[in-house]
């Protein structure tokens, strides 16, 4: 009961850094999903495109670059169906908003889910 | 009334005549009496008691079995009791065992030969169930009150933070983004499922023992639905047997307590990792930190931590319970 308490008293208060967490969502090819689900869209099958993928990773490693930071060149490398509408995908921005769907992480299906539990809490269930 | 009695170290103390003793010709030895004494642990159920206690009286004056008088002099009596340990001047005596004995003791002090009847048609087994659901029926209502604080506290900050991006991780890498009000959502569904558990737990603490006396029902012409309609029962248990023996609901209550406690856990392993130097994703208030003996620098995610070490120690008494029942 204490436990529930202080944690509301925290949470209340709590801080967030929206620019560190924004950062560390940028590195870490956080957005590797997105691009296999782009060459899906494409016309690839979903295997394939987590394969040329994966072959995109190890060599932004090896360079050093994000998927976001190379050149366009640079990606049709791999596969001559990504075109210059690619980097809409692979932002941050553009990858939780289309995950837009009930349960999803987009900003919109945030303020659904909280809505429909305001109802909720206000119903008593 | 207490007699003067000397241990076997010599130990001057006043052995409480005690209630049963009239099947006894020696005084119960002082360690024993501390030993199986439960009064320091289950005078916190003193409120419960006496409800149950003046509703028993009210229905026993309603059959006929105490005066109107009788019961007028009960229910007084035990409300300036409540009043006097509100008041922190009552005298809790480890010689008369429990919370029960004790109210009941200081009653027949306080009214006289009336107080003695207050027992009629009832067992110390069906009194502590009773006293012990009520109390963890207000412990849940509250429960209920401070999940929902804590929800409502979650849904404003996944609101404000509905835009806000963070590197969702598994096996602690990067996995995708997502937006930390999800995140603060994901919390709030697992406590969603809290508040419907110990909902559900509810229903079963809401039967009432009382009447059952000590296992076998009492030959008096009781009224069960009446007295479990004044104390704000459900039903009276259906099995005088089950009803002594069942603590089943104090099972099911620990169990919520305990899945309460490490989902907070959870968020807490969460918080700590967020505030470290090395994420600093979040800033816990200073209200909610403490500081270092030695390392000027630190301020420590202690509460988070704290909760964690809660979490073991209602886990254990979940353990606990199961092993004793």
């Amino acid at each position: 009961m204490a436990s529930l308490k202080v944690y509301t008293g925290m949470l209340s208060v709590l801080k967030v850094h929206r620019e560190k967490m924004l950062a560390a969502a940028g590195s870490g090819f956080s957005t590797a999903t997105d691009l296999a689900d782009y060459l899906v869209r494409k016309g690839l099958a979903f295997r394939d495109a987590h394969e040329t993928v994966g072959k995109l990773v190890q060599h932004g490693l090896d360079v050093g670059k994000d998927l976001a930071g190379m050149k366009l060149k640079e990606l049709q490398q791999f596969s001559g169906v990504i075109n210059s509408d690619v980097f809409e995908v692979l932002t941050l921005k553009g990858s939780v908003e289309s995950r837009n769907h009930i349960g999803g992480t987009a900003p919109r299906q945030v303020r659904d889910a909280v809505a429909r539990a305001r109802e909720q809490l206000d119903s008593g269930a | 009334m207490p007699v003067d009695f000397v241990t076997a170290d010599g130990l001057n103390l006043m052995n409480e005549a005690k209630p049963w003793g009239g099947r006894f010709t020696e005084f119960t030895d002082a360690f024993v009496e501390g030993f199986t004494a439960s009064v320091n642990v289950d005078r916190r159920l003193y409120k419960h008691d006496i409800a149950g206690s003046i509703a028993h009286a009210t229905m026993l004056a309603r059959v006929g079995v105490l005066s109107g008088k009788e019961r007028d002099a009960i229910v007084g009596g035990l409300r300036e009791i409540e009043a006097e340990i509100e008041a922190g001047e009552f005298e809790w005596r480890v010689g008369l065992e429990d919370v029960h004995m004790n109210i009941e003791a200081h009653l027949t002090e306080r009214i006289g030969e009336t107080g003695k009847k207050l027992h009629t048609a009832r067992s110390r087994n069906d009194q502590v169930a009773t006293d012990l659901r009520l109390y963890l029926r207000e412990a849940i209502d509250g429960m209920c009150a401070e999940l929902r604080r804590l929800q409502a506290v979650l849904l404003d900050l996944a609101e404000r933070e509905a835009e806000t991006i963070m590197p969702g991780l598994t096996h602690l890498q990067t996995a995708q983004p997502v937006t930390f009000g999800h995140h603060m959502l994901a919390w709030f569904e697992m406590l969603q499922r809290d508040y419907a558990r110990v909902l559900d737990c509810r229903k079963r603490v809401n039967v009432m023992p009382l009447g059952s006396a000590a296992l076998a029902g009492t030959s008096y012409p009781i009224d069960r639905e009446y007295t479990a309609q004044l104390l704000g029962f459900d039903m009276p248990a259906g099995n005088s047997l089950d009803a002594v023996s069942d603590r089943d609901f104090v099972i099911e209550f620990v169990f919520v307590a305990a899945l309460i406690l490490t989902h907070l856990s959870r968020f807490s392993e969460e918080l700590v990792l967020w505030s470290s130097t090395q994420f600093d994703f979040i800033d816990l208030g200073d209200a909610y930190c403490t500081g270092s003996s030695i390392m000027p620098q630190k301020k420590n995610p202690d509460v988070p931590e704290l909760v964690r070490g809660k979490t073991g120690r209602v886990n254990g008494h979940l353990v606990a319970l199961l092993t004793l029942i």
